[in-house]
């Protein structure tokens, strides 16, 4: 396998390189400078990969300008992917999933990108307040007046990615064309359903976080000091390797580091390689913040691993497991909620 | 007892339901142990009985069916089929030419002329949807049976089936029943608020987790299960694994948690379940009379607010301690070969 083998993203006639650059680290939030960000995108897109993903919050807009101004004269050569949904400032209104936002958040996106259109406008989350009708008649839409090419979901679970499927087919609008997902080798729970239903329904997927946000660079190991992490201030616990909620994924971190090392190869090369070998997955997005950073991902996509490698990974991780319930990219309504677990008490 | 609607057919169900799965040579195979067992299930206001062809390979029905002999209509009769009856690879399964076939044997069996609810055991990967879907509306329309439901579906084949009746215009399915307990949440996660948003019933099973939850087992003392089920079900019983040995230390804090609130474990484990929203009944699976007798208490208890969060603090919301409780695995975890790409077989690779 090469960055040119391209794959079908789901049954889109589109061709998508096997590695899609995410550019969350552009900007502010992930302390990339414009010209670092522009030099990332041009080596990715001179090495091979086709498809750049940003969204509306990254960095506040920031990452959209960023991509915007890179592909200026190289926009065609790109499918070029970004999100709604998350809440861009503190206007009520300026967030979620309703027709209303939808229509006016892709003209933000259009605008700070210096295009005319998007090739895939992805959902970023499900929301359970608004209808998920209503939001994909208003991509569908979008798709008409020529703004999107196609629409997508992210983090969707597996019920809402078959309710978007039915509910576009019952109104005979365009139905949703990919899904966006966390996978790695420490985070392995679309496998029991949203891999298989992306198989069924022709679904794209492009999968986010090959590193487990970092577990996997080979810095997280047993006995080692705490890897500093910009985003462990962002986030806290998540990655503190003293935690005893975080024992059993370091536990496996540590081993799956061991394996790589027997392979003669990098964990880094180990983690992707592991998360292209899965059928159903369409595109890996990484997320270099440097030159550097890119270049330890790009060799990657030659190593395939023997099924006597899938096996001990299997072992080490077996398939389906999710170490925290934060690592999914969201915890179930039902889950965080109490009240909506308990009949009230008459 | 206070009944229930079963989701949103216009059936009342009472909040327990009799699972039958004990009586016969799996378990108790004493005849007139088991009718008095039924009987006294009914008398105490319990009014839907649930079997399937498989347990006991057939003897479960036949023992339902005598102990129901003039009191027929007033149950709610629920059976499944789906699991390997005798050994020929069509007897099973959930094929139109099977499901024919096995609901005529079931019927002659509880010696009735229809269910009220026939439920798919588990899920086929192999059959389409539609061939199920079909043949058991076509039971509907005959007579044999007056709903069908679902046992353990992945959530999103619960949605995939509401939307396939709906678009064919046909019966849909009406319950589902899914496994769930302190030690097994995995159901509030996804299938109970699908049950609620699609209004399905929902009958769950295993309150009790297979036992663990019956007070009978504690950290560090010998394993004094029937053996039966150990024999059955090793994953879920063997004391050696170390998913068994989690359960057994969080049943103990269980144990002082209703010690505390002046309840027994059993009491506390079936409140906590008829406690969601979305479970219409509890589906308990006495094996004696006293078994019976200490869980027809527990439509009484109600867990206060602080109960419940403890509970939440033993067992987080969402987490099923053992994957073998979750009473189905898809092919997509135990197949290797569905999450391989065919081109990593190649002699060079690392």
């Amino acid at each position: 396998m090469a960055l040119q083998d391209f794959r079908v993203l789901g049954r889109t006639g589109v061709n998508v390189s096997p590695l899609t650059l995410g550019t969350m680290n552009f900007g502010a939030r992930g302390k990339t400078t414009h010209e670092d960000g522009i030099r990332v995108i041009h080596r990715a897109l001179d090495a091979g990969i086709n498809v750049v993903d940003t969204a509306d919050t990254y960095s506040h807009g920031e990452s959209e300008e960023i991509v915007g101004k890179a592909l200026k004269g190289r926009r065609h050569d790109v499918i070029l992917a970004s999100k709604f949904h998350n809440a861009v400032d503190d206007n009520p209104q300026h967030r979620g999933n309703s027709r209303r936002w939808i229509t006016e958040a892709v003209e933000g996106s259009l605008r700070r990108l210096g295009t005319d259109h998007l090739d895939l406008y992805q959902v970023h989350r499900p929301e359970s307040q608004t209808e998920i009708g209503e939001t994909v008649a208003a991509l569908d839409d979008l798709v008409r007046a020529g703004k999107i090419r196609y629409y997508g979901t992210s983090v969707f679970s597996p019920a809402e990615l078959v309710e978007a499927q039915w509910v576009a087919d019952a109104r005979n609008l365009q139905r949703s064309s990919s899904e966006q997902v966390p996978y790695s080798l420490l985070i392995r729970g679309i496998e029991r359903e949203t891999l298989p239903i992306a198989r069924k329904y022709g679904l794209g997927v492009i999968t986010y976080g090959p590193l487990a946000a970092g577990w996997l660079t080979g810095k997280y190991r047993i006995g080692a000091p705490q890897p500093e992490s910009y985003r462990a201030e962002l986030i806290k616990g998540r990655f503190d390797i003293d935690a005893p909620s975080n024992a059993e994924k370091l536990a496996a971190a540590d081993a799956l580091a061991v394996l790589a090392e027997e392979l003669g190869i990098s964990l880094i090369q180990l983690s992707l390689a592991f998360v292209l070998s899965h059928p159903d997955v369409t595109s890996a997005i990484v997320g270099p913040r440097t030159v550097e950073h890119l270049d330890t991902y790009l060799d990657v996509v030659d190593v395939p691993l023997s099924a006597d490698v899938l096996d001990k990974i299997d072992e080490i991780v077996p398939p389906g497991t999710v170490f925290a319930e934060r690592d999914t990219g969201k915890i179930p309504e039902a889950l965080a909620r109490p009240e909506l677990r308990r009949r009230p008490i008459a | 007892m206070t009944y229930r609607h079963l989701g949103r057919t216009g059936v009342q169900v009472s909040p327990l339901t009799l699972g039958a799965m004990n009586f016969g040579s799996w378990a108790n195979p004493d005849h007139e142990d088991a009718t008095r067992i039924i009987h006294r299930a009914l008398d105490a206001g319990i009014n839907v009985v649930d079997t399937a062809d498989v347990y006991s390979q057939g003897e479960n029905e036949e023992i339902v069916g005598k102990a129901l002999k003039g009191r027929r209509d007033d149950v709610i009769l629920a059976s499944k089929f789906h699991g390997q009856i005798g050994s020929d690879p069509n007897h099973r399964g959930n094929s139109r030419r099977w499901i024919f076939t096995a609901i005529e044997d079931s019927l002659r069996r509880l010696q009735t002329d229809h269910l009220d609810l026939y439920q798919i055991h588990r899920p086929d990967p192999g059959t389409d949807f539609d061939e199920t879907l079909g043949a058991l509306n076509d039971l509907v329309r005959q007579g044999k049976i007056r709903y069908f439901g679902t046992t353990t579906f992945e959530p999103h084949q619960l949605v995939e089936a509401q939307w396939a009746a709906d678009r064919r215009h046909l019966q849909r399915p009406v319950t589902e029943q899914p496994p769930y307990s302190i030690l097994a949440r995995a159901a509030e996660r996804a299938t109970l608020p699908i049950a609620q948003k699609h209004g399905l019933g929902v009958l769950t099973w295993s309150p009790l987790a297979g036992g663990w939850l019956s007070g009978r087992y504690r950290a560090g003392e010998p394993e004094t299960a029937e053996s039966s089920r150990l024999t059955r079900q090793p994953h879920r019983h063997d004391p050696d694994l170390v998913a068994n040995q989690r359960k057994r230390a969080v049943a103990e804090e269980l144990l002082k948690l209703a010690d505390d609130a002046g309840l027994s474990l059993i009491h506390l484990s079936l409140a906590f379940v008829l406690q969601h929203p979305a479970v219409s009944t509890v589906i308990i699976g006495p094996r004696t009379l006293d078994h019976l007798e200490s869980q027809l208490g527990a439509v009484d208890v109600t867990l206060s607010s602080d109960i419940l969060d403890r509970i939440d603090e033993i067992v987080a919301p969402g987490i099923t301690i053992s994957p073998a409780d979750e009473g189905y695995l898809p092919p997509s975890l135990t197949d290797a070969a569905t999450r391989r790409r065919a081109t990593n077989a190649g002699k060079d690779d690392h």
